[in-house]
């Protein structure tokens, strides 16, 4: 029934979404390419921003990888915030991206969640998984490419239980992926985002936070985009771009900053580097 | 071989390995199907015809979600499936199913279209030389519409390996369980250098579905031979 519910849901959802065309006699549009785990904090930094300076910022989310592809591709995005520094250092190599406003935003914790209704004890005994795990369908980001995965596959290969739990892991191809297999029962755990479990606590059940000594710090860098000379089309408008500029300083300026606390984000530490 | 690497291989031989296990899944009640809709008429006829064409129109993202919210851990069916011991949902049976499930409505059409080719005084005829039902189907409209169910056979076939929405909602991206070729392609399209891989799983697959529709018209050609032979 829940599931009938929530099918429903996502029917209205996505009739809402086609209704909210914007109306095209205000300012610049620029497009944020966020990582799919940002997806509410920059929903929620871009309403503010285009309700106090009338623009029209929008945000597209998909895997860091995902989105960095896209925009070595020409696709036309404005900024780019990563969940890793491996894609941001990509467009960086590849002159993607504007380096002078490179900054780091927030950064994140792994935690280990159980779907609703699996609620095992732990056995912290460290060097083996624990045996309420082994066996059991778990899901994270696709080690190969998504941040999250790349993250996880670290962590729990440091605690040494990657190679014993890896061939019951179901890959997503992106954060919000994988918290989605779990929070539907398609997988009894996964490692999803610390800032993803905030608003589920209720249904979803930490099991585990991650040490953070396990794996690197999970940190979001982002920069503008480049102004492009490849031969794809030219991506966006200089004006669009300034605006985006603002935008991303004010999103590592103080509102940003409380934005992403209180979103579940830790703040970065200021000595962060690609 | 192109240079494939053992992932590609992979995802090669498992969409041959869905797709032919999702046509013979298919094959049995799409023929069964094909032939009510061609010879009987019964209440609800259209309702029947209407789902059964529904997943030709429908997008197939729609198809694997409502699968999934029939066959999912948390589905309507999980009850029965967790007492029959199985899984189908991000598994590589899901796959197959929803590949059979996509392929179905193509088989029936060509099956229903080929049984209605048949000439009702043939299985007359038949009944009155003293055969029943099976008999008569057995011999006379399974054989005389056999050109028609194997060309619809192959294009089930040929339309599992491109099967990528319902695939990807049911069953996801699983490396060597789901990730057929059309997901592997998919996959190799959103990492950054991925081109080579994408490029050489598309002209794999093209060569694939080429290959398949080539041995479909041998065969047809075969039959239609053998066919004007016997006459």
């Amino acid at each position: 029934m829940e599931v009938l519910a929530r099918g429903v849901a996502f029917l209205a959802l996505g009739l809402a979404a086609c209704g909210a065309e914007p109306s095209a006699t205000r300012g610049p549009e620029f497009t944020v390419a966020a990582a799919a785990s940002l997806t509410d904090v920059i929903d929620e930094a871009l309403a503010i921003w285009n309700e106090e300076h009338g623009h029209r910022g929008r945000g597209s989310y998909a895997a860091s990888s995902t989105l960095a592809r896209a925009i070595e591709q020409g696709a036309p995005y404005d900024v780019f915030i990563s969940a890793d520094r491996l894609w941001m250092r990509h467009l960086v190599d590849r002159e993607r991206v504007e380096t002078t406003g490179l900054c780091f935003l927030a950064r994140n914790e792994l935690v280990l969640v159980g779907s609703p209704g699996f609620r095992p004890e732990l056995d912290s005994s460290l060097g083996d998984p624990p045996t309420s795990l082994r066996g059991r369908r778990w899901t994270t980001g696709d080690p190969e490419h998504v941040p999250l995965g790349r993250y996880a596959r670290e962590a729990l290969g440091s605690l040494g239980w990657w190679e014993e739990l890896e061939p019951e892991l179901l890959t997503a191809g992106s954060a919000r992926a994988a918290l989605r297999l779990v929070e539907r029962g398609e997988v009894d755990w996964g490692v999803v985002y610390g800032s993803d479990l905030g608003a589920r606590q209720a249904e979803l059940h930490s099991l585990l936070v991650v040490p953070g000594s396990a794996h690197l710090d999970v940190a979001y860098p982002a920069a503008t985009t480049a102004a492009t000379t490849v031969a794809t089309t030219a991506a966006t408008t200089a004006e669009a771009r300034a605006e985006a500029r603002d935008f991303l300083r004010w999103l590592a300026g103080p509102r940003g900053r409380a934005l992403f606390a209180s979103h579940g984000f830790q703040p970065p530490l200021g000595l962060e580097s690609l | 071989m192109l240079g494939l690497q053992p992932a590609e291989l992979e995802a090669l031989w498992l969409s041959v390995q869905v797709s032919t296990w999702a046509t013979l899944l298919a094959a049995l009640p799409a023929v069964a199907l094909g032939w009510l809709l061609a010879r009987r008429e019964f209440p609800g006829r259209l309702l029947v015809e209407a789902v059964v064409y529904l997943p030709l129109v429908v997008t197939p993202v729609v198809v694997g979600y409502v699968l999934l919210l029939l066959v999912g851990r948390q589905g309507l069916l999980a009850p029965l499936l967790d007492s029959l011991g199985l899984e189908l949902a991000f598994d590589f049976k899901g796959a197959v199913l929803a590949a059979a499930v996509i392929a179905l409505p193509l088989i029936v059409r060509s099956a229903r279209t080929a049984i209605e080719l048949v000439d009702p005084r043939l299985e007359e005829a038949a009944a009155v030389l003293g055969a029943g039902p099976w008999r008569r189907l057995a011999t006379v409209t399974l054989p005389l519409a056999a050109p028609g169910l194997v060309a619809g056979l192959v294009l089930g076939f040929a339309r599992s390996l491109g099967e990528f929405g319902a695939t990807i909602t049911l069953a996801g991206s699983i490396a060597g369980e789901t990730r057929t070729l059309p997901l592997a392609i998919h996959n190799a399209t959103q990492i950054p250098g991925g081109e080579g891989a994408a490029l050489r799983l598309t002209l794999l697959s093209i060569a694939l579905s080429l290959a398949a529709l080539a041995a479909s018209e041998l065969f047809l050609r075969r039959l239609r031979r053998k066919a004007a032979d016997t006459a």
